[in-house]
């Protein structure tokens, strides 16, 4: 089963939320003004509304005469207004949805521009790739590339619209050029992109000695389910302002299992590790990998305004069906951090033109993916990409998940130069482009999991100049 | 001396009767309605779309859920929570609808974030017998920080960038406490923990 948690909140008694409210926003004019609207709807609601709605399928010839003239015109007006101040599912409709040029903040820029108005000299080129914006906003392909090496593949990207800040991962990494995707999602066609700076991220990869060697079995079976060993405590392992310990270990049914904790300290707080790896090396260098999820966490506002939180890491070794010989294995921590925030000031205001050379397919297949079921809707080649669009029947949300998707040519695997996924209202759509052209050649698309998505028949595509 | 719950619970029986005795005058409840709720009404939508409406789309929102109250006076019962309570629910429902038509990405979460998933379905019970008692035994046990980010984001829609605003707390710090409290309230809703 699943639950919305805005869901779940809609009823809360008025004193959660009294605190939010600015209940003297109204002014007496306001107020009048809002008594006077009232009093005209309730008039109406009594006197002519009710009536129309009794009435509202029995539409004169007449009134169907007039709508028929206004839709008329309207498809006129439409068909002749330029593409770019269409909706996605409207563009869907029309040939073309990928952009190819793009104007950018600086007059007569287009693809393959760098240094997109950078105020700071911070040695960072972002040079724009493809973009497409729309009223729902935009997704733009940006590459990166640093002179002084600070950022790599899974560094972040903060950047900012008309009313949000979002972080992006950087993707994929190809000759010292980084690629990101970077979703625009205000809805003023005229709001610029901004990208506020740069979280490198630091690949940190330890042998962590947690003092696993001494071993005791002390404490009762019933704590620690099928308990054989037991660490010592407060032995830690510190990281720059980090200190990792090992709590407590222990075989269950699970596995062995090593529940470790991180400490962050300071005022700013400035970086978290979101990736976490345990793996034990033995003698030979064979590596055993855990799988490691956070458990809880706490934190801690000290007087002296020092925060300190505390991350709560189970990690389990599945193979382990009793405590290994610790004196032949090497503990191993592999995480990543992110810190050093590069300030950057790069703004992007982008003009979407449509690409025509491209051929779109209807696909009306359901997908079942991670327990959601989605929709195919579209699906374009153009001469160096696919584009698919993809529907979900969750009423009221906008899709924002990364589904990966590999591609097959010829029963081999594909290598993309990046993925990007266009996220717009009650849509997704994955943009898959490759180095050489597709031109003739058929593709196979699979998910994640290796399932080949092409078993819906009309995923299989071909491209034809 | 009378207890703070026991005031409470006079006041609840005064806005009952008051409505009830309302409720036998079109005109007069329709009057008690703007007098006395518009503001509360107006706050609320005006909270939920921020600036992605106009005031007048606002405006006529908060006409809209008056006129809605008015007319379904006899619908509300009084027994699933307060006559405010009832009025908030409306107003943020009606607010939804509002971003919903304007095409606004504001207040739709990602379903990351906003969907939790459970295996079986312990808390179906839960939620449909004692209506929302379990969600705010949740929040009751969030510490002051905790519960103002989570009713913010999930009850307002507000974005990382305005609550990280409003609280002084780093963007990234918040989307930290957000992860955490959805693993809490899984936790909390299957009865495998407390917060």
């Amino acid at each position: 089963m699943k639950y919305r948690i805005s869901d779940m909140v809609k009823d809360l008694p008025e004193d959660y939320i009294e605190d939010e409210l600015n209940l003297n926003s109204l002014d007496i004019n306001k107020i009048s003004r809002l008594k006077e609207k009232v009093l005209k709807k309730s008039g109406k609601c009594n006197e002519e509304n009710e009536g129309m709605y009794k009435n509202k399928n029995n539409l004169s010839i007449f009134k169907i005469l007039i709508a028929s003239v206004i839709v008329l015109l309207t498809c006129v007006t439409i068909s002749a207004s330029p593409k770019i101040s269409q909706s996605l599912a409207e563009i869907f409709k029309s040939d073309g949805i990928f952009s190819k040029k793009l104007n950018l903040l600086n007059d007569n820029s287009q693809i393959g521009d760098s240094n997109l108005s950078n105020s700071d000299n911070n040695d960072i080129t972002i040079n724009l790739e493809e973009g497409y914006k729309d009223e729902a906003g935009g997704m733009f392909l940006l590459s990166f590339k640093d002179s002084k090496n600070r950022i790599s593949k899974d560094s972040l990207v903060e950047f900012s619209n008309f009313e949000n800040i979002y972080t992006n991962t950087l993707l994929k990494e190809n000759n010292n050029i980084i690629y990101g995707i970077v979703e625009n999602t205000a809805n003023h066609k005229n709001s610029n992109l901004v990208i506020n700076g740069i979280y490198p991220n630091v690949k940190n990869f330890e042998n962590v000695d947690l003092n696993v060697a001494i071993i005791k079995s002390e404490l009762p079976e019933k704590e620690y389910h099928n308990l054989s060993y037991f660490s010592e405590l407060g032995d830690y392992k510190s990281v720059g302002n980090i200190d990792f310990k090992l709590l407590d270990m222990f075989v269950s049914d699970k596995g062995l299992v090593l529940r470790i904790n991180y400490t962050t300290k300071g005022e700013k707080n400035e970086f978290e590790i979101r990736d976490f790896d345990l793996s034990l090396k033995d003698t030979n260098n064979n590596i055993k990998s855990s799988t490691t999820c956070l458990t809880s966490s706490s934190y801690a506002n000290s007087s002296n305004s020092t925060n300190k939180e505390i991350f709560f890491f189970e990690a389990i070794f599945e193979d382990f069906s009793q405590i290994p010989d610790f004196e032949n294995y090497k503990l191993l921590m592999n995480y990543n951090q992110y810190d050093g925030y590069i300030q950057g000031d790069w703004n992007i205001n982008l003009e979407a033109l449509n690409f025509t050379d491209s051929e779109k397919i209807n696909v009306n297949e359901n997908l079942l993916i991670d327990g959601y079921n989605y929709m195919f809707k579209k699906l374009i080649v153009t001469k160096t990409a696919i584009v698919c669009s993809l529907g979900i029947d969750l009423d009221g949300y906008n899709i924002d998940e990364i589904i990966n998707i590999s591609s097959y040519k010829n029963g081999k695997k594909l290598n993309p130069i990046f993925q990007q996924i266009k996220l717009a209202d009650s849509e997704i759509i994955i943009i898959l482009k490759y180095d050489e052209s597709l031109n003739n050649n058929i593709i196979k698309v699979y998910d994640n999991k290796g399932i080949e998505l092409s078993d819906i028949n009309s995923l299989i595509y071909k491209y034809h100049k | 001396m009378i207890g703070v719950s026991k005031i409470f619970e006079y006041e609840q029986k005064e806005e009952i009767l008051k409505f009830e005795h309302m409720k036998k005058d079109d005109n007069e409840l329709l009057n008690y309605l703007i007098n006395t709720y518009s503001s509360y009404i107006f706050s609320i939508v005006n909270r939920i779309c921020d600036k992605s409406c106009s005031v007048e789309d606002i405006e006529e929102c908060v006409s809209d859920i008056i006129i809605s109250l008015w007319r379904n006076s006899e619908k509300i019962d009084f027994n699933k929570g307060t006559l405010k309570t009832y009025i908030a629910a409306t107003s943020r429902n009606t607010a939804i609808n509002l971003l919903k038509s304007t095409k606004t990405r504001k207040f739709f979460l990602p379903i990351k974030e906003d969907v939790l998933s459970f295996s079986d379905d312990p808390i179906d019970t839960i939620l449909k017998k004692e209506n929302n008692e379990a969600i705010l035994d949740f929040l009751s046990q969030l510490n002051e920080i905790d519960r103002k980010i989570f009713i913010k984001r999930f009850y307002f829609g507000d974005s990382y960038k305005k609550i990280s605003k409003d609280l002084n707390i780093k963007v990234r710090i918040i989307e930290g406490k957000i992860y955490r409290c959805r693993i809490k309230l899984k936790k909390f809703l299957t009865g495998e923990g407390s917060v």
